[in-house]
């Protein structure tokens, strides 16, 4: 397609140089006229109009054609000097010459549209390809939102291009504009993988510079590339962010497992060893036995931790994995309570477990390990009467292990779950109710903290399903 | 008592090992120590222990081998002591023919009682005495029949079967796979349901208090275990 001002430009020309020609090629004609025969010297008028309508274009082809007919009808053929043809073959003989070069201008025009479309193809090609290589090709380093609007702004060759995020239904946006040239410029949708992003905004073209938006298609292609580019940058900046925080948490993960190993030997010994002096009997002092009992009691405190530190790395790294079974919920409650026993001192427990309660699929050994850090934790944080009741709720297995305590602080009510997060009464309760939370979801349950009028109520639930059919006896 | 008895702890970690033959000694047995596979199954060769206790992580092989290759030749009683996350480890070596076992972090107390149980049942090979008894409970196995405070309890086959493979090895732990293939065949080798819900019918049956159970004691993970 030729933009007006180029036809402007390219007409005047063009008919000059086809008059020129014609004087130039008569002229020769003449120098040569009495050595040839100048009628079939009409073929270099036909050479001309071929190269005049293949660099200006049909309009100076045809004009340069009209021209040649006359000019040789007037200097060569006979009578000479006048527009008059005696002879019909010379007719005839003119008659070609005009349609030959009516057709060798049409087609020396379609040429020059298509290498002209061909070179404008190319070129676009070539802006997007410098466009891909600024805003796409460094790998691992995003390109910024303006980054992109500038270099769209270098393709479209306007003065400036414009971003503008946000999803088209915010009301932020106005809705795009058709594809029209204007001297405010215009909007092209944003659209990546069929989400909108936003709007691209393509200010007024450059002084000077033939606004290159006009070829079908290329503002598209560009709004295209800057929407893939906001999209990249936004996806290598959550990789990014999703890698550091992946290294650091196994960063963390790996420094508690180290920690928590290193420990337990050492705390072993130890705790063995105060054992075993408790167990002699041979400290005579009621003070050394108060002391042997610190150090027994603290060492077993301190081996409880790091073993939940060490659980709640290998949870955090994967590497618990459930073993799933049919369990009895009143076997896992009074198992619980046993394994309990010695952590929780002389606090009652009461357990309130049916044997008629279904069978779910569990891991035993992680419930009785959630249920002792849940009994543990009200034995120290609670008050008693502490009771574990299992029962089945809208078609769930519930198992519940409640105080008459305090209750939690409504400051620290949703993070009691947390590692190290105290229940605003005590110490901190450490990580054992962050690791039995841990442990609930690794086998599929849910653990959750209510907060009652009085008291805790800390509640593990578990999907029912199906228990497989048993042979029938008797 | 005449002599002292004679325990076998293998641990491979010195310093544990040296706390428990501290321990062990001062509760009046005579101790001996070995830190790999191999220097326990010499240990044991050459002065027979009466009971061993045996860390399951050992650096050459693992704890259950040693168990079996123990069984190979001698009914000693094993102790074996595992980590809480190793329950794998803990049914193989208590199928591998283990007696008990205790779960660390424990009490060097918990670790003595198991190995003074361990010892009684050695004394008293299991299987030859007729009537064994819990609480109001008498299990007769010569005539198959059950009585609590002095009443016949009705059981149903496999109730019965399940109580008496219990009772035969009272204080003993047997693994669900164990009791299972016993009373209901090798092909209900997994099938654990079938043992939930009869220890509950037991538990209902037998029990004081079904939910908090005395006798018919749950090894969480592992199986089951007839307190007397």
């Amino acid at each position: 397609m030729e933009t007006l001002s180029g036809l402007a430009r390219a007409r005047p020309a063009g008919y000059l140089a086809g008059l020129a020609g014609v004087a130039v090629v008569t002229g020769l004609i003449e120098l040569v006229s009495g050595q040839v025969n100048v009628l079939s010297m009409a073929v270099c008028f036909q050479l001309l109009v071929l190269v005049v309508s293949g660099a200006y274009g049909l309009g100076p082809g045809l004009a340069t054609g009209l021209a040649s007919a006359v000019a040789f009808n007037w200097f060569f053929v006979p009578p000479v000097h006048t527009l008059t043809i005696a002879d019909t073959r010379n007719w005839i003989s003119l008659a070609v010459f005009a349609a030959t070069a009516f057709i060798t201008s049409y087609l020396a025009e379609g040429f020059r549209r298509q290498r002209r479309e061909s070179e404008e193809r190319r070129r676009d090609a070539e802006l997007l390809a410098r466009m891909a290589q600024a805003v796409l090709a460094e790998l691992g380093a995003e390109p910024s939102v303006p980054e992109v609007a500038r270099a769209a702004a270098a393709a479209l060759g306007v003065e400036r291009c414009r971003i503008v995020l946000g999803a088209a239904d915010d009301g932020g946006l106005r809705a795009p504009t058709p594809l029209v040239p204007s001297a405010a410029g215009f909007t092209v949708p944003l659209v990546a993988g069929g989400r909108a992003l936003g709007l691209l905004e393509v200010g007024p073209a450059l002084a000077g510079e033939e606004p290159r938006w006009a070829t079908p298609g290329f503002a598209t292609a560009v709004a295209g590339l800057a929407a893939v580019a906001v999209e990249r940058g936004r996806l290598i900046a959550a990789a990014l962010e999703a890698e550091s925080l992946r290294r650091s948490d196994s960063l963390k993960t790996a420094l508690l497992h180290g920690v928590s190993h290193e420990f337990r030997t050492p705390l072993t010994a130890i705790r063995t060893a105060a054992d075993a002096l408790a167990a002699r009997g041979g400290v005579d002092e009621p003070q050394d036995a108060a002391l042997l009992a610190v150090m027994g009691e603290e060492t077993a405190r301190l081996d409880r931790l790091v073993a939940n530190l060490l659980d709640l790395s290998r949870l955090e790294a994967g590497a618990l994995v459930a073993r799933m079974d049919w369990c009895a919920p009143a076997e896992m409650v009074a198992g619980a309570i046993d394994a309990a026993a010695p952590l929780v001192g002389d606090v009652a427990v009461e357990a309130r477990a049916p044997s008629s309660l279904p069978l779910v699929r569990a891991d035993p050994v992680l419930c009785e390990r959630i249920l002792v850090n849940l009994l543990h934790n009200a034995a120290r944080h609670g008050a008693p009467p502490v009771v574990v009741e299992a029962g089945v709720v809208g078609g769930r297995l519930e198992i519940g292990v409640s105080d008459a305590g305090p209750g939690l602080d409504a400051s620290v009510a949703d993070r009691v779950f947390d590692p190290f997060v105290s229940g605003g009464r005590a110490a901190g309760t450490g990580v054992g109710l962050a690791l039995a939370r841990g442990l609930a979801e690794a086998q599929g349950a849910t653990l959750s903290a209510d907060r009652a009028e009085r008291g805790t109520r800390f509640v593990l639930s578990f999907a029912l399903a199906p228990v497989p059919a048993m042979i029938e006896e008797e | 008592m005449t002599a002292a008895a004679r325990i076998l702890v293998v641990d491979d970690e010195p310093q544990v090992l040296r706390g428990l033959t501290a321990a062990l000694t001062a509760a009046g047995y005579e101790v001996a120590g070995a830190a790999t596979a191999a220097d326990a199954l010499e240990a044991a060769a050459l002065h027979p222990p009466d009971v061993v206790v045996l860390d399951l992580l050992l650096p050459d092989g693992t704890g259950v081998e040693v168990c079996r290759r123990l069984r190979e030749w001698t009914q000693v009683p094993i102790v074996v002591v595992s980590a809480v996350d190793e329950e794998t480890e803990k049914i193989a070596a208590l199928d591998a023919g283990a007696d008990d076992y205790v779960t660390k972090p424990y009490a060097v107390g918990e670790l003595l009682a198991r190995v003074r149980a361990a010892m009684r049942r050695g004394l008293a090979p299991a299987g030859d005495a007729p009537t064994v008894t819990f609480g109001e409970v008498s299990v007769n196995l010569a005539l198959r029949e059950v009585r609590r405070a002095g009443e016949v309890v009705h059981l149903t086959p496999h109730e019965y079967g399940l109580l008496a493979e219990l009772a035969r090895h009272p204080g003993r732990v047997l693994t669900h796979r164990a009791l299972l293939v016993a009373v209901w065949g090798p092909g209900y080798s997994t099938e654990t349901h079938y043992l939930r819900v009869y220890m509950g019918n037991l538990r209902r049956k037998l029990e004081d208090d079904p939910s908090r159970p005395a006798h018919l004691i749950t090894e969480t993970g592992v199986g089951y275990r007839l307190r007397p």
